[in-house]
C-alpha cells in the first residue's frame, strides 16, 4: 500500500455538458462555472483554490485561472505530460499526491472542451504520422479498431462484449436525464443495422462529441472529514503504459492491451493500482471505464482483471451484468462517453464520485469503492479508486 | 482513378529521420531501420536502439513478404484527401519476418479489391506502387497465391 492511500479525497464536483459548438461563451467560460459550481458543492470559498491540474493539453494554466478566480496563492500548477484523454485519472492522482504532501491545500481538477476552440477531437489526425496517413489511416478510432480486431480474431473476445457495454450503457442513459441517450433506448437490433464507422466499430461503438467543462475539488482527508460526511477518498492512483507502449506504429510488444497491462518486465498501471490500494478487482463495486470506443474499454477492464480475457470475457460482458442496479460489475452508470456526454472523459470522474455518495440515477447498493479508469490505447494512461471511509479506515 | 481528392500525406518527415525508407521505395526497395551495433531491426525510425542504446543507425533491405498481424476496413472518411469515394477500405497491419517482426502499415495491392477483408495470420506479399495523388510510391499488400502474386 502507498503513501497516498486515504490521504485526500474529493468533496465537490461539478459536470455541465452542452450540444457540440454551442457551449455558451467558449471553454474559459464554461471551466470558470464548472470550478466555481465545485468549490459550491464542497463548501469551500473560491479563493481557498490554491492548485489546478488538467490533462491533454490548453491554454488554462494555473495563473490564468488563479487570476480569474481572485485566489490567495497559488501553490501548485501542474498538467499531466502526454497520453491526451489517457491522463485523466492521472489528473486526479497529480491533484492528490500534491494536497497529500502538504504541498498545496485545495486543487481543482478540470477539463473543459469547445467546440468552436478547439475542432473536432474524432478528427485530430495531426497525431498520426505519414507512416499511418499514407495508408488511409487518420483518426483515433481506426488506431483503435486495429487493436481491438487482434481482440476480437486472436484473443476470441466475443464481440457481442463491446455491445454489452453499449447497451448497458443506453440504459442507464435512460435514467440520466441530460444523457445524449437519455429517451433514446437503443436494443440489440438497432445497435446492428447501425453503419459501420471502421470495422470492427459501429456508429454505437464511438464517443460522442460536446461541449461541456467539468471540475472536481481535492482536498487532504482531515479537510475532507470537516467538509462533508460522504468525501470519495482517494484510495490508489496510477499511470504510465508499458515501456513504448502505442510509440512505435503499432510496433509495441504489448498490443492488444489497453496499456494498463504488464510490460515485458510485468507491473502494469492495473497492478500498482491495486498493490497500492490494498485491494484487487473483486473489490471493486463500480466502475466508470473511458470508451473513446467499446473496444478499448472492454481492454481495459481486461486489463485490471474486472473481465476474464478471451472467450470468457463474454460471461462478465452481458447487458444483465453491466447494468446497475442489479449488474455484478455495473459499469458507466452515467451513460458514459457514449450514452451519456464526453468532455474528454471528465465526466466520468464526477459519476465515480456519485457513486460514493449514494446519489448517481444509476445508484448501486452499498458502494464502498468506485474506480475510474482513463483514456485506453492511448500512449500513456491512469486510473484511480475511490473509496468511503470504511474502506481507508 | 477517382480515388484521391488532394495530394496524399506521404513522404518524409520534417526531421527527415524517415528519409532512407522513403528514397528506399522510390527505387524499389523496402528498407527499415536496423542497429549497427547488436542488429535489432527497430519501426518507425528513432535515433538510439532500444536495446543497446547504440546510435550507430544502418538502414538493411527486407524481403516485403509477411503475415497480417490486425487489419481495418475504414467506412467514414477521416481522410479527406481521399474523397469521399475512396470507402470502404481495407489497411493491414503486417508483420516482416525477415525483420525481426516489425510490423508496416500498408493498403490492398493494386488488382486486390480495396476492400477486402483480410485473416489474421494471413500470407501476404508487398508490392511497391505508385498510387494516384501520392508524390512517393506506397507499399501495399496482396495475398500470396492469388493472381497478383503469381503474376509478379
Ligand atoms: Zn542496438
Amino acid at each position: 500500500m502507498s503513501g497516498l492511500r486515504g490521504a485526500a479525497a474529493v468533496v465537490g464536483v461539478a459536470d455541465h455538458f452542452h450540444p457540440r459548438g454551442q457551449g455558451p461563451g467558449g471553454e474559459r467560460r464554461m471551466v470558470l462555472e464548472a470550478v466555481l459550481d465545485a468549490c459550491a458543492d464542497a463548501g469551500v470559498e473560491p479563493r481557498e483554490v490554491d492548485g489546478f491540474v488538467s490533462y491533454a493539453g490548453g491554454d488554462l494554466t494555473g495563473p490564468v485561472l488563479g487570476t480569474e478566480l481572485g485566489i490567495d496563492e497559488l501553490r501548485w500548477s501542474s498538467m499531466v505530460w502526454g497520453g491526451g484523454g489517457g491522463g485523466a485519472a492521472a489528473a486526479i492522482g497529480q491533484a492528490a499526491a500534491a494536497v497529500a504532501t502538504g504541498q498545496a491545500e485545495c486543487v481543482v481538477v478540470f477539463r473543459g472542451m469547445a467546440q468552436a476552440d478547439i475542432g473536432r477531437l474524432g478528427y485530430a489526425k495531426y497525431h498520426f504520422d505519414q507512416h499511418y496517413l499514407a495508408h488511409g489511416v487518420a483518426a483515433p478510432a481506426q488506431v483503435c479498431a486495429l487493436r481491438t480486431q487482434r481482440m476480437l480474431e486472436v484473443d476470441g473476445v466475443p464481440a457481442e462484449a463491446m455491445r454489452a457495454l453499449v447497451l448497458a450503457a443506453y440504459a442507464h442513459a435512460q435514467r440520466t436525464p441530460g444523457a445524449v441517450g437519455h429517451g433514446r433506448p437503443l436494443d440489440v437490433e438497432t445497435y446492428e443495422a447501425s453503419r459501420l464507422i471502421v470495422e470492427p466499430f459501429h456508429l454505437f461503438d464511438c464517443s460522442r462529441e460536446n461541449d461541456g467543462a467539468v471540475a472536481l475539488v481535492v482536498v487532504p482527508a482531515e479537510r475532507a472529514r470537516a467538509l462533508r460526511p460522504d468525501p470519495a477518498y482517494v484510495v490508489a492512483a496510477a499511470q504510465g503504459a508499458p515501456g513504448g507502449y502505442a510509440g512505435t506504429t503499432e510496433n509495441d510488444t504489448p498490443y492488444v492491451t489497453a496499456g494498463f497491462g504488464p510490460g515485458a518486465r510485468g507491473g502494469g498501471v492495473a497492478a500498482r493500482l491495486w498493490a497500492a490500494a490494498g485491494l484487487g478487482p473483486a473489490d471493486v463495486d463500480v466502475v466508470q471505464v473511458y470508451e473513446n470506443f467499446s473496444g478499448p474499454a472492454v481492454a481495459s477492464l481486461i486489463d485490471h482483471g474486472l473481465v476474464p480475457p478471451g472467450p470468457a470475457a463474454g460471461e462478465v460482458m452481458t447487458v444483465e451484468q453491466l447494468t446497475a442496479p442489479g449488474g455484478r460489475l455495473p459499469v458507466n452508470t452515467n451513460g458514459g462517453n457514449i450514452a451519456g456526454s464526453f468532455v474528454n472523459g471528465m465526466g466520468l470522474a464526477v459519476e465515480a464520485v456519485r457513486q460514493i455518495r449514494g446519489t448517481s440515477t444509476n445508484q448501486v447498493d452499498d458502494v464502498r469503492t468506485s474506480l475510474f479508469i482513463g483514456g485506453p490505447m492511448a500512449p500513456m494512461v491512469s486510473s484511480v479508486l475511490f473509496g468511503t471511509a470504511e474502506v481507508i479506515a | 482513378m477517382t480515388e484521391v481528392s488532394g495530394e496524399l500525406p506521404c513522404g518524409p518527415a520534417d526531421d527527415g529521420l524517415d528519409r532512407p525508407h522513403w528514397e528506399g521505395l522510390r527505387e524499389g526497395r523496402l528498407l527499415l531501420q536496423r542497429c549497427g551495433r547488436c542488429r535489432t531491426w527497430r519501426w518507425t525510425p528513432r535515433l538510439l536502439c532500444p536495446g543497446c542504446r547504440s546510435f550507430d543507425v544502418r538502414w538493411e533491405d527486407v524481403e516485403p513478404r509477411g503475415r497480417v498481424f490486425s487489419w481495418i476496413r475504414t467506412h467514414h472518411p477521416y481522410l479527406v484527401e481521399l474523397g469521399p469515394d475512396a470507402v470502404p477500405y481495407t489497411t493491414v497491419l503486417v508483420e516482416l519476418p525477415g525483420a525481426g517482426g516489425s510490423r508496416v502499415l500498408g493498403r490492398a495491392a493494386a488488382g486486390v479489391d480495396p476492400a477486402r477483408g483480410f485473416r489474421i495470420g494471413e500470407e501476404v506479399v508487398g508490392r511497391i506502387e505508385d498510387v494516384p495523388g501520392a508524390a512517393w510510391p506506397l507499399l501495399r499488400w496482396a495475398p500470396v497465391g492469388t493472381q497478383q502474386d503469381v503474376a509478379a
